[in-house]
């Protein structure tokens, strides 16, 4: 089982290099250049020389490439931003908090609501309450977060004016106690955490009602009828471990859908995260950012892939052990 | 001593349009220590009386007619319990192997736990004594190792094992009546023989009555007590199994046992002329007349009512009196 979690870890940093460096191609094949972000009426075309080539910019690609990729894997070190000459890993970190939360919380909603509405509907499959639910989360799959963001804010934070619709805090925030201030937070946070998790909950609902209808309808479970099994047990111990089999191999497509929602999410509420520093780096041209950021998303996502992966291992003992597998 | 009684059992499903009668009007008896053999061709719903003697037919199928345990001298009317009356039934007094015996065992829990999943139901006993149950359980079934096939996963036994298992978690509860639908289909005829045997073994031992399911009607021959055979939904013949064996009053039993004697004496195998009838097709009269060499007017038209024997036993024909 270690050996195949280290080849795993082995076999994914190929996988990173390689898309880290299609990455950094596609950054530079984009049309447009950093220089321009400075350009004024009084510069001339030796100025924009000039800070191309302090950003090394009129060097060719691969040689920019091999000193950027040699920067990040000897000395850990992203550059600094074109914008505004700040640590590239600084400017993540800082963004990361907000993101991490939000994430965090969403993830948490997408999982609690939709495990349980899926065991909830999955024993009442074909009734009108299955009907009307099913129905309900079929929509928030198919939502685009940007738009549910928005009508959120119309309805909740315009029209009705119940709840903050951009930003981490209130401007008051530093006069608030502590309990004003968690209250204020958390008010802040809900609408983002639920344009954020609505579509996954409705994801991860759809994967645990299938596998739990199919769990409930299977030979396994008759048969566990026939020796007299309790409901309960087979319910909550043979058929539930079952319906999350499929749930934990979900992981590695939820965490990369909870990235790129963040940076919708982050840019429809004007939160201050990776998501939001990533859109303003694209429009900016702002490469270094661009590409530690990048790196970052790649990581994380390859990262929770092999958490997918082991924690199958560990739940579904016919692929613990398969030869081949891990 | 009478363990279970059937009586005019009937299962259907309501369509829209029409019905589709699953099983019309079984009715049979069995004593405790009694092995029945079910007998008839695939979709004639040997299956279907299984589950439904176990309560665990699908919700939209409607059964009639009487099903009643005897335990104690106490009746228990399977018909009348809710259904969590009915896990008192199932398990503590029938207990069933099912066909496809890897699949009736959840993949994700190694046998062991499922077995003492089984004995926490119904044995009270601490972790200790019920782990030690368990292993005896596997041993009582004839796998020597039973330490290793308790920490196994189901995927890692092997066929044979496999029926085992499931047998040593059907045994589990201690139920009086154990149903095994088609237990050893998928053994080569060795194995199948070495595990009928031990079947009959356990049921000596422990006075278990045995419900069997069959396709092969010299396993049913050798290994019964009696036979129930069954076609198209409906039972044809119930008799003692040397009654069957020596004189078949259906023309379908005859039919099957000359079939299984030209197989014996390895002539060219007979076949019965014409198709086994879909269970969704109503046919009138008797469902067997299409194919019957001794069919006459009033087996179109109307189903034969039973002849009856001692003990409950019957045939349903025509044609029994002249024949005979």
């Amino acid at each position: 089982m270690l050996n195949g979690i280290i080849r795993r870890i082995l076999s994914a940093i190929p996988t990173l290099l390689v898309g880290i460096t299609l990455c950094f191609l596609i950054i530079h094949l984009a049309p447009g250049n950093p220089a321009t972000r400075f350009l004024n009426p009084s510069q001339t075309a030796a100025t924009q020389e000039i800070i191309r080539e302090r950003f090394g910019l009129n060097q060719s690609l691969p040689i920019q490439y091999f000193h950027w990729l040699k920067q990040v894997l000897f000395h850990f070190d992203f550059g600094y931003s074109f914008y505004n000459g700040k640590d590239c890993t600084e400017v993540l970190i800082s963004a990361l908090g907000p993101t991490i939360i939000l994430s965090f919380w969403a993830l948490v909603f997408a999982l609690s609501v939709g495990i349980s509405l899926g065991i909830f509907t999955a024993l009442r499959a074909d009734t009108h309450v299955d009907r009307v639910i099913n129905s309900t989360m079929m929509i928030f799959l198919s939502t685009p977060a940007f738009w549910l963001g928005l009508m959120f804010i119309g309805l909740f934070t315009i029209h009705l004016n119940w709840l903050p619709g951009s930003h981490l805090h209130s401007l008051y925030y530093d006069q608030l106690d502590s309990f004003g201030q968690l209250l204020d937070s958390v008010r802040h946070l809900i609408l983002p955490v639920f344009t954020l998790g609505l579509p996954l909950a409705a994801t991860v609902f759809k994967y645990i009602r299938a596998g739990m209808i199919d769990a409930l309808q299977s030979d396994y479970t008759l048969a566990a009828r026939a020796r007299g099994i309790r409901q309960s047990t087979i319910l909550w111990k043979y058929s539930l471990k079952n319906s999350l089999l499929p749930l934990v191999s979900l992981l590695g497509v939820i965490i990369p859908a909870l990235l790129s929602g963040a940076v919708i999410v982050e840019v429809v509420f004007a939160l201050p995260g990776v998501g939001r520093a990533m859109v303003t780096a694209v429009f900016g041209r702002d490469y270094p950012i661009l590409m530690a950021g990048a790196s970052l998303a790649f990581f994380i996502v390859i990262l929770f892939n092999i958490v997918a992966d082991i924690f199958y291992r560990i739940l579904d003992p016919r692929i613990r052990n398969s030869a081949g597998g891990l | 001593m009478i363990l279970l009684a059937v009586k005019n059992l009937a299962v259907q499903i309501p369509q829209q349009d029409k019905t589709i009668h699953l099983l019309k009007d079984i009715s049979f008896t069995l004593k405790r220590g009694e092995t029945l053999a079910i007998i008839g061709e695939s979709g004639c719903g040997k299956s279907t009386l299984c589950l439904s003697i176990l309560g665990l037919l699908p919700q939209h199928f409607q059964t009639a007619g009487n099903l009643t345990f005897y335990k104690n001298g106490v009746e228990i009317q399977l018909q009348d319990q809710t259904d969590p009356h009915f896990n008192n039934i199932r398990g503590s007094i029938v207990s069933m192997v099912f066909q496809d015996t890897l699949g009736s065992f959840n993949p994700l829990f190694r046998c062991g736990q499922q077995i003492i999943d089984v004995l926490k139901e119904h044995v009270s006993g601490s972790p200790i004594q019920n782990k030690q149950r368990a292993i005896q359980l596997i041993q009582q079934v004839g796998l020597n190792d039973a330490e290793d096939v308790f920490n196994k996963y189901p995927h890692q036994l092997s066929g044979g094992m496999s029926q085992r298992v499931a047998l040593a978690l059907a045994l589990a509860s201690n139920p009086d009546l154990l149903i095994a639908d088609e237990p050893a289909s998928s053994l080569d005829s060795m194995a199948k023989n070495q595990y009928l045997d031990m079947l009959r073994e356990l049921k000596d031992k422990t006075n278990l009555a045995l419900i069997l399911v069959l396709h092969d009607l010299n396993d049913a021959l050798r290994f019964s007590d009696s036979m129930f055979v069954m076609y198209n939904g409906r039972g044809f013949e119930y008799r003692k199994k040397s009654d069957i064996q020596k004189t078949p009053a259906h023309p379908y039993t005859r039919a099957l046992i000359d079939i299984q004697n030209s197989l014996n004496q390895t002539r060219l195998p007979q076949q019965i002329p014409g198709e086994v009838p879909s269970i969704t097709k109503l046919i009138p009269g008797c469902p067997f007349h299409p194919r019957c060499s001794k069919r006459s007017d009033i087996c179109r038209t109307t189903f034969p009512p039973p002849t009856f024997f001692l003990n409950n036993h019957f045939v349903c024909c025509h044609h029994y009196f002249k024949s005979n």
